[in-house]
């Protein structure tokens, strides 16, 4: 018990750097997501088409991987190495955040995307004949109806991306799974540490489950009676 | 990139790739069972058996893969062991790390398949099963023949990502030490200081199955389509 | 010239139209003067709604010419945008803003498209509301409502912007028998005042009540244009002998 109650203080000093990783990386990806689907709508073609394949293919490949050749490959880049990029790319931490970032990029716009294109092409002429313009259209019409189609699929995301940040410690990061490994390799207790890392992770999901839903019932009111009428 | 290939990496990679994929198939389909399994348990009358079933699949989505990896596997890895040494009495029998490695990760996406066959399941309304109890088939002859192929139809473009998942997630056990692509990748990049390359390569054969698997899936739902006509 | 082009409210003239290489509107020729009151009827698929989605610029047409209170209508955002400030829609599924009450849903448009202060616009709502007969719902989300009240609020939130035609596209078509009534009475109540209305429907009695001209479609032509007495009576064409068989029996 005594050092059960050890463990959880070590462990719980990754706690801060656990949650930097996550929602500073969340907050860069939703923008970086925003603008690619963006593209994707607004020039459809041989453009839309090229941001789609590149989504495609950094969805396809292991988080790890992105990992590794941001943190091992790109300080061998003089242009990385030479300039203020270096002060960026010299620490695991931003190397991961980094990381996070475009594999969340990745799958957000994507959800974006499906949001946009799911968008009942009534709502749009309910506004088009009201006379409203192009953003306003998407203000009244679009987006709320993004937020209700695309709304549960991003919470899976965030959750995913939560989970993701838990790979940090493989480049040295230490936050809680990389104090749980740290201790599992200097006493060779497997269970309790990473019982104790989970039980952390369990709390943080839960509670940004609960986050995400309170604010989707505060961004549309009157949830259930509007969502059955659709 | 060619005189690394001549050194012999060539040859380690399509091994790596050999070790990813096969773990990558079994972990797929035993997770398909596992996901069939726990989906029937769910919505069958033993007690509890629902809630431990939807306990599971919330544990394994809130938890990291990694965490959960290294989890079952120290576990599994002791259990297959001892339970080796109580069979063959000699207690320097040692099974292969990859053993405990393919049942974690096929525990870690039993979960996800669970996820995707329950709510196919809850899809596939009373009626259908009362019309296969009607037409005098039994309890099992309606799940083969009128439940699963619709809840297939229902599943197959969820599937398709599960698969590219399962073949993500044998990337986590480069770290338990499977010789796997990324593993292969990082001894690589290690021992020739050529980080570029090795990754690369490594990104390239993931990039590159990503899009066959995606031609598979899209070649799979439009035969399911055709077969069984538009609903 | 027996009108001014502003007596005119809706003037179609060789108006075509194609969906890739099929043809769904031929040399349509309409011409609505203010206050008139149109329904036009036709079999499913003869381009009942494309017509009349051109008039507000929903659908864009190749050949021809519509003009709307004098402004001819042109695929450019400025001017669709003048010309639906004039012309109000009501669509069979309603299409209100289901994230918003029935009253932000009626004050939306005011507030944004035309500027009005929030108070004004409220107040102009609630008449509105008030006029469709709804005025306790103005709180609710339409969720919350039957279809004949949703489509009710459908009809106010076009009231409220003031256009000088009102388009109905099937009003009562997905509705329950019992509500049909309720909006086709609402619908009447504008025909009073005196709202030009062009008016998509299968409700015979509603057209012989309410029109000054009916129109039937076949195949994206008009085939046939008369006062509902004599439409319904003593129909010229054949075709429309036939249609009238069907739907009245
Ligand atoms: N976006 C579209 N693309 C291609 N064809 C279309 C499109 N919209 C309508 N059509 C075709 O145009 C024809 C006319 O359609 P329209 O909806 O105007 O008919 P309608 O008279 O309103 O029929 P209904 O009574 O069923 O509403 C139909 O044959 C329809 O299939
Ligand atoms: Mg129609």
């Amino acid at each position: 018990m005594e050092l059960m109650i050890a463990y959880t203080r070590e462990i719980l000093g990754g706690l801060s750097t656990t949650l930097s990783l996550f929602l500073v990386s969340l907050v860069i990806g939703f923008i970086l997501a925003a603008a690619m689907a963006f593209i994707q709508i607004r020039f459809p073609g041989h453009i839309s088409k090229s941001v789609w394949n590149l989504m495609f293919c950094i969805r396809g490949v292991p988080m790890l991987l992105v990992l590794y050749i941001i943190y091992y490959g790109l300080p061998l880049l003089p242009i990385v190495r030479e300039t203020f990029l270096w002060a960026v790319f010299s620490s695991p931490f931003w190397c991961t955040i980094i990381c996070l970032a475009i594999v969340e990029m990745a799958f957000t716009s994507e959800i974006m995307r499906g949001a946009y294109f799911q968008t009942p092409k009534e709502q749009i002429e309910a506004a088009r004949s009201l006379g409203l313009n192009g953003f306003q259209t998407f203000r009244a019409a679009i987006f709320p109806a993004m937020i209700r189609n695309g709304f549960a699929a991003y919470t899976t995301e965030v959750i995913l991306l939560c989970k993701s940040t838990a790979l940090a410690f493989t480049v040295t990061v230490m936050d809680v799974m990389g104090f749980a490994n740290e201790i599992r390799s200097r006493t060779l207790d497997i269970y309790e540490p990473l019982l104790i890392a989970g039980f952390i992770y369990l709390c943080i999901t839960i509670t940004t489950r609960l986050a995400l839903s309170w604010i989707f019932s505060l961004i549309s009111v009157a949830g259930s009676a509007r969502a059955e009428a659709l | 990139m060619l005189n690394y290939l001549e050194q012999g990496w060539g040859h380690q990679f399509v091994k790596a790739f050999g070790m990813s994929f096969s773990i990558a198939i079994i972990s797929f389909v035993l997770s398909i069972i596992i996901g069939i399994g726990a989906t029937l348990l769910a919505s069958s009358r033993i007690r509890f058996a629902a809630a431990i079933v939807k306990f599971y699949t919330y544990l394994f989505r809130s938890l990291p893969g990694i965490l959960l990896l290294l989890l079952i596997f120290y576990t599994a890895d002791s259990l297959i062991q001892s339970l080796v040494k109580f069979l063959t009495g000699t207690s320097d029998a040692s099974v292969s790390p990859v053993v405990p490695a393919v049942l974690s990760t096929s525990i870690v996406l039993g979960a996800y398949a669970t996820e995707l066959f329950k709510a196919g399941w809850a899809d596939i309304s009373a009626g259908q099963h009362e019309a296969g109890r009607a037409l005098g088939f039994t309890r099992f002859q309606s799940l083969a023949l009128i439940i699963l192929p619709q809840i297939y139809r229902k599943v197959l473009p969820h599937l398709g990502s599960l698969w590219l998942i399962s073949m993500k997630e044998t990337a986590l056990l480069s770290i338990i030490g499977i010789p796997d692509i990324v593993r292969i990748a990082s001894l690589g990049a290690r021992s020739t200081g050529a980080p570029f390359t090795f990754y690369g390569i490594a990104i390239a054969i993931f990039i590159a199955f990503a899009f066959a698997s995606s031609r598979v899936f899209s070649y799979l739902e439009g035969r399911s389509r055709r077969s069984m006509g538009a609903i | 010239m027996p009108d001014s082009p502003v007596a005119r409210s809706v003037e179609i003239e060789k108006m075509s139209k194609w969906f890739g290489d099929f043809q769904v509107l031929s040399d349509i020729d309409l011409s609505v003067k203010q206050g008139e009151r149109i329904v036009v009827c036709g079999p499913s698929g003869s381009g009942k709604s494309t017509m009349i989605r051109c008039i507000n610029g929903l659908e864009a047409f190749q050949n021809g010419k519509i003009t709307v209170n004098g402004v001819e209508l042109a695929q450019k955002s400025r001017v669709l945008e003048a010309v639906r400030k004039n012309v109000g829609m009501v669509f069979q599924q309603f299409n209100l803003f289901p994230h918003l009450t029935v009253l932000q849903n009626c004050t939306l448009a005011l507030t944004w498209v035309h500027k009005t202060p929030r108070a004004e616009a409220e107040r102009i709502a609630r008449r509105y509301l008030e006029k469709v007969r709804i005025p306790e719902q103005a709180g609710k989300y339409p969720g919350q409502l039957s279809g004949g009240q949703q489509q009710r609020v459908a009809i106010a939130r076009s009231l409220c912007l003031r256009p000088s035609v009102m388009l109905f596209d099937e009003p009562t078509s997905s509705l329950d028998p019992e509500m049909v009534k309720e909006v086709l009475d609402t619908m009447a109540d504008l025909a009073q005042d005196g709202m030009t209305i062009i008016c998509v429907t299968h409700e015979m009695g509603f057209a012989r009540r309410i029109a000054d001209r009916v129109i039937f479609m076949d195949q994206g032509r008009i085939i046939e244009e008369a006062p509902p007495s004599i439409f319904f009576e003593n129909p010229r064409e054949a075709r429309t002998r036939r249609f009238l068989e069907q739907v009245l029996h």
